[in-house]
């Protein structure tokens, strides 16, 4: 189990940070047509939840099709999310293998209250 | 529904005006932001605090960022910096993964709660409980860690969750059992609440009550604190990512240089003499505390 848990923390988290960096480069090197590109930093001195270009997985895809890096940034900062949250869903699986049902419901449990989360946020 | 109000908001950044001049060129601003969070993500691997404590000060005091964006960026960085670590110690085998996701039952509802509360409340009070987390984290890094005899007596409530297991050390595997699983999971609960409102991993108050309250010994409770960081942190980043709190701008370096500076972080740390590191390191904190209280109330 342990060995399990370790080889997907380490390959997601490689996953999301190579993500990121190419995000970041494409970003730096290339703004398409229409898209709004890099923001000059005091833009960011008061918060909008208005000013947030990617707040949703769908807005995230149209700025992919777009071809915006920052696109790409906010997918590989989606995967960051989701390695934790794919952790438990994993422990969730290992613990039904040894049928360890307690340990099955505990981390049900926890699945829940993180799906609470992501209720809010599909609204 | 969501094209619509992206339009919306391109709109809105070509009519930003800002009260502040334009400092530094974007691209460099980005460029300095990635650099200081692989200084932090390696600092927070070699103190055991975590990056959040250095890069929230970092954001708002050197780029003038809002506290919302900062602690959207630091949550994330977080995650990536504990996530990275995790996986070494469950793999040695230091984590108590059962009670690792015991725990992570209080710590994510406190996330949630913490979360759904911080958007009712002004910045500045987020800024003095920071700081509050700040001032005890440095305190807590420069006290030694108490020694104790290892209390074998099992707890009934421990027992009958499988919670006591043993971890290797130079006398090769030894047994421990775990106490006081109520107050650990009340304690963690609040932890929840502190990580999401004030964007840090609350590694400290884990570690505080896993080692004082549960009395575990202290290398599995920070390898413990360690992987329950990640899930606590995504609860609340979840909530942030729909808030828009999560910029790719700012969110991305960061992210990104937490997660290299934690990866060299835990490479140099057998080779690192973190005693004078801890004492430079909290004196760098409690400074930049002050001075996040000194501008808040200025």
């Amino acid at each position: 189990m342990e060995v399990i848990l370790a080889k997907l923390l380490t390959s997601m988290m490689a996953v999301a940070g190579t993500t990121i960096l190419i995000g970041l480069v494409l970003a730096f090197v290339h703004q398409p047509q229409g898209i709004q590109g890099l923001r000059v930093f005091t833009a960011f001195t008061t918060f909008k939840t208005a000013d947030a270009p990617y707040r949703t997985l769908l807005e995230i895809r149209d700025g992919l099709l777009a071809g915006d890096g920052l696109a790409i940034v906010q997918l590989g900062l989606f995967m960051l999310i989701a390695t934790p949250i794919v952790r438990v869903c994993v422990s969730l699986i290992l613990f039904a293998r040894v049928r360890d049902w307690m340990y099955v419901s505990i981390s049900a449990l926890v699945l829940t209250g993180l799906a609470l989360g992501l209720l809010g946020w599909i609204q | 529904m969501h094209a619509v109000m992206y339009t919306k908001s391109s709109a809105l950044y070509t009519n930003f005006t800002s009260a502040y001049p334009p400092i530094m060129d974007t691209h460099l601003a980005m460029l300095i932001l990635m650099l200081v969070s692989i200084a932090a993500g390696c600092l927070g691997a070699l103190t055991g605090l975590g990056g959040g404590v250095v890069i929230m000060p970092v954001l708002i005091i050197g780029f003038g960022v809002d506290v919302r964006y900062a602690i959207g960026a630091s949550l994330v960085a977080v995650i990536a910096t504990s996530s990275g670590s995790a996986a070494a110690y469950v793999r040695d085998g230091f984590t108590n993964v059962r009670l690792g996701i015991l725990l992570e039952v209080a710590t994510v509802a406190g996330a949630i709660v913490g979360a759904l509360i911080a958007a009712h409340v002004n910045t500045d009070a987020i800024i003095v409980l920071f700081v509050c987390a700040l001032f005890y984290s440095a305190y807590a890094t420069l006290r030694p860690p108490a020694s104790r005899p290892i209390d074998l007596i099992p707890d009934p409530l421990a027992t009958r969750l499988k919670l006591n297991s043993s971890y290797p050390t130079s006398k090769g595997d030894t047994p421990y059992s775990v106490h006081n699983v109520p107050g650990g999971l009340l304690l963690m609960g609040g932890a929840g609440v502190l990580s999401a409102m004030v964007g840090i991993g609350s590694g400290i108050v884990k570690v505080f009550a896993m080692d004082r309250l549960m009395r575990l010994p202290f290398k599995v409770s920070t390898t413990t604190s360690n992987f329950m960081i990640g899930v606590t942190a995504a609860a609340s980043s979840v909530v942030y990512l729909h808030r828009g709190q999560i910029e790719p701008q700012i969110a991305g370096p960061v992210a990104f240089g937490a997660l290299i500076g934690a990866l060299v972080g835990a490479r140099i740390l057998p080779r690192v003499n973190t005693y004078w590191l801890r004492r430079i390191f909290a004196c760098v904190v409690v400074v930049s505390g002050i001075e996040l209280v000194r501008r808040t109330f200025t």
